[in-house]
């Protein structure tokens, strides 16, 4: 792709103030997200994965300016949107929308679907002739139009998901930041929203940010996909060449974790699991960030951290011990 | 005889809401035994989490049981009876969907473990933290004694569904219920709690309701599946038949839709349409509107009835629905 990427994260840290217990109340912060850096390209899925606690939402609401940067640059449509405050940062959050997992807390209960649908015309100033749009937008996700008079616990997980999309269509943005849109939700309806986040995609060029576990779900919807292990991202690549010929043994790992929906098969499976509890980011292993996991750890990786280097021109991944 | 742990029998559930009547569960059946694996599995809105709110007591207003009965070792189950209290939290425990409405923001996640352990077990504060340390461990969050200290906002969203299983299993019950226990934890994390769990039924019998989306676990974990859909069990069978053979259309249909990792289709398959609204569901098959096999004859009542090892509520039970389907 030669265009300009959309959103461009170059560095990005993030840190976020514990809350200590104890007898010294000393303030800690702890250093969620380190060294991030990514391209998104109009038109284009990024898919980001990982272990859990490794630090997907932390960037998704940093992309979003919804936390304070600590470090590194966020640049979207050209411009630099790190520090954006006031009122340019009001009217960048109307070119960047969020949908959440969980269709159940993340839409008001007391409002009407109309209104949940229009409220961020409403913010933005554009309630004019919202009716309409609102009308056109719960068709688009494949809602009755009378939709629009009910409240939210009248729909099911799917429909509901359908309305939280509706509302972050509503302002016509660029990019989407999906924070597990669609975990909450049964197979075929899950493949209903896949397939409708695909659509809308293709019809308005947006840019998805798509944050999920189900990796097959992953696999389909996004053209290139960032693996993330405590706070950093340890490979990045076009989505068929991660499922394909993955680099890093976490991303292995992850792969053939990956339960199959047949008894026989998944019970007789031998899976790398990668044993061992997740990272305590607090206090992060020296070195590389998996060794404690890692099957291929060698000296090396206890001592020194891998950095995130090209292994083919559009593969990248950081570890020692796997050179390409 | 009953050896049976749990039985429900054609439980009721309704919802009085100002658009009228939600019927949530349509008489609803289902048991279990001791060290038994149950998966429930269906369609997002078709009951799920309502039958195992109604298990533990918890259909409060504008819910009510209107029908059926549920008994816990032969004996009814109802949350007002003063034995219930020891059952329901103690033997009965349950994992709930949704971590960040059952967790007590205001309450650090160390005090709130530490209380279950002290209420139905009797331990002392301090046992009881360094029970809670050893159970963060057990499913695998890292630094269990920092984050005894911490606020729920303060975790991922998979730490939080993992200190609601480390609440779950706290009291050694013997019956856990888990409505999408792992939804939000990343594929090797979701492998190392579900052997937690097989441990656990082999070492103290226990017993686990499991409700999931995930078909790869259930095929994994379960030893019986009960598939819903508004409001009902449509099938139930032993795990092979259900992968192998499964013999209701919605189940044929929910089985066809599992995307595979390996495979990669241009659009994922689903079953169109929607289930039909709780408020006036129909009399007749409530999957007919969207059955490829559907038929004049499905229109009448459809029961749970045995058919091959298991039962199924379909007149064309068997038969291959999606067959000419793309
Ligand atoms: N408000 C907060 N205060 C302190 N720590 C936080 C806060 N929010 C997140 N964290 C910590 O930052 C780290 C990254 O969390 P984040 O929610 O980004 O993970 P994630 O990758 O989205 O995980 P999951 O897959 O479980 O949702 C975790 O260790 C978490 O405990
Ligand atoms: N408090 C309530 N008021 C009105 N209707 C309700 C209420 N709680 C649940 N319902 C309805 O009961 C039905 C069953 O809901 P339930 O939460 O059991 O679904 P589920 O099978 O768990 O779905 P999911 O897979 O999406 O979690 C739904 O149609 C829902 O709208
Ligand atoms: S750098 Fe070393 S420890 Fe880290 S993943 Fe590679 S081999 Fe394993
Ligand atoms: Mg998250
Ligand atoms: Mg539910």
């Amino acid at each position: 792709m030669m265009q300009a990427p959309i959103l461009s994260v170059s560095g990005l840290a993030i840190d976020y103030e514990l809350s200590s217990g104890g007898l010294f109340r000393k303030r800690r912060t702890l250093n969620a997200v380190n060294d991030v850096s990514f391209d998104l390209f109009p038109g284009e899925t990024l898919g980001l994965v990982g272990e859990s606690g490794s630090g997907k939402t932390t960037v998704g609401r940093a992309v979003l300016r919804r936390l304070g940067v600590a470090q590194g640059k966020i640049i979207f449509d050209g411009k630099d949107i790190t520090h954006l405050r006031g009122e340019e940062l009001r009217r960048l959050r109307s070119r960047m929308q969020i949908v959440l997992q969980d269709p159940y807390t993340s839409l008001n209960p007391r409002m009407k679907v109309r209104d949940i649908v229009a409220e961020p015309l409403r913010v933005h100033g554009l309630a004019e002739g919202s009716e309409m749009v609102v009308a056109e937008l719960l068709e688009r996700v494949g809602l009755s139009r009378d939709a629009a008079d009910r409240y939210p616990h009248s729909f099911s997980g799917g429909q509901r998901q359908r309305i939280g999309i509706a509302r972050a269509l509503a302002l016509k943005p660029s990019l989407i930041v999906a924070d597990e849109p669609v975990s909450a939700l049964d197979v075929s309806v899950r493949a209903q929203v896949v397939n409708l986040l695909q659509d809308l995609q293709r019809d308005f060029g947006l840019s998805y940010l798509f944050i999920a576990h189900d990796l097959a779900v992953v696999r389909h919807i996004s053209h290139r996909v960032a693996i993330m292990y405590a706070g950093r991202i340890v490979e990045i690549a076009p989505s068929e060449e991660i499922y394909n010929r993955p680099i890093h043994p976490y991303t292995e790992s992850l792969l053939s974790a990956v339960p199959v929906a047949n008894p026989k098969i998944q019970r007789a499976r031998q899976r790398i699991i990668a044993p061992g509890e997740s990272v305590d980011i607090a206090d992060p292993p020296k070195g590389c960030r998996f060794h404690p996991r890692c099957a291929l750890a060698t000296q090396r990786c206890r001592e020194e951290e891998p950095p995130l280097l090209h292994k083919t021109p559009d593969h990248s991944a950081a570890c020692w011990n796997r050179p390409a | 005889m009953n050896s049976f742990l749990l039985q429900i029998n054609n439980l009721e559930v309704n919802f009085d809401t100002r658009a009228g009547t939600v019927q949530a569960l349509r008489g609803v059946s289902l048991s279990i035994a001791p060290g038994e694996t149950l998966a429930i599995v269906g369609e997002s809105g078709s009951g799920k989490s309502v039958t195992a709110q109604a298990i533990m007591g918890l259909i409060d207003v504008p819910g009510r049981i209107s029908g059926g009965d549920i008994l816990w070792e032969g004996q009814p189950l109802t949350a007002a009876k003063v034995g219930a209290r020891h059952i329901l939290g103690k033997e009965v425990t349950m994992v709930f969907q949704n971590p960040m409405t059952s967790l007590n923001p205001l309450m650090t996640v160390g005090a709130q473990i530490s209380e279950v352990i002290e209420l139905h077990l009797g331990f002392s504060r301090q046992a009881a933290r360094k029970r809670a340390v050893e159970l963060l461990s057990l499913v695998g969050i890292s630094g269990p004694e920092r984050r005894l200290n911490q606020y729920p906002h303060e975790l991922s969203g998979g730490m939080r569904q993992r200190v609601m299983i480390a609440m779950g299993i706290a009291c050694e019950p013997k019956l856990l219920i888990a409505d999408e226990p792992t939804t939000a934890l990343d594929v090797t994390i979701q492998a190392q709690i579900l052997e937690l769990l097989a441990e656990l039924r082999e070492t103290i019998g226990l017993a686990i309701i499991l409700i999931t989306h995930d078909l790869g676990i259930v095929a994994g974990l379960c030893d019986r599946v009960a598939v819903m859909y508004a409001g009902q069990i449509v099938e139930t069978g032993s795990v092979y038949d259900i992968f192998e053979s499964p013999s209701h259309p919605y189940t044929q249909g929910l089985i066809r839709s599992t995307p595979q990792l390996d495979v990669k289709d241009e659009r994922l398959v689903s079953i169109s349409g929607t289930p039909p609204g709780l408020l006036d569901p129909p009399s007749g098959c409530a999957f007919l509107p969207r059955c490829p096999a559907g038929d004049g004859g499905c229109d009448k009542p459809q029961s749970l009835k045995a058919f091959g090892a298991g039962a199924v509520a379909c007149c064309k039970a068997g038969i291959d629905a999606w067959k000419e389907a793309v």
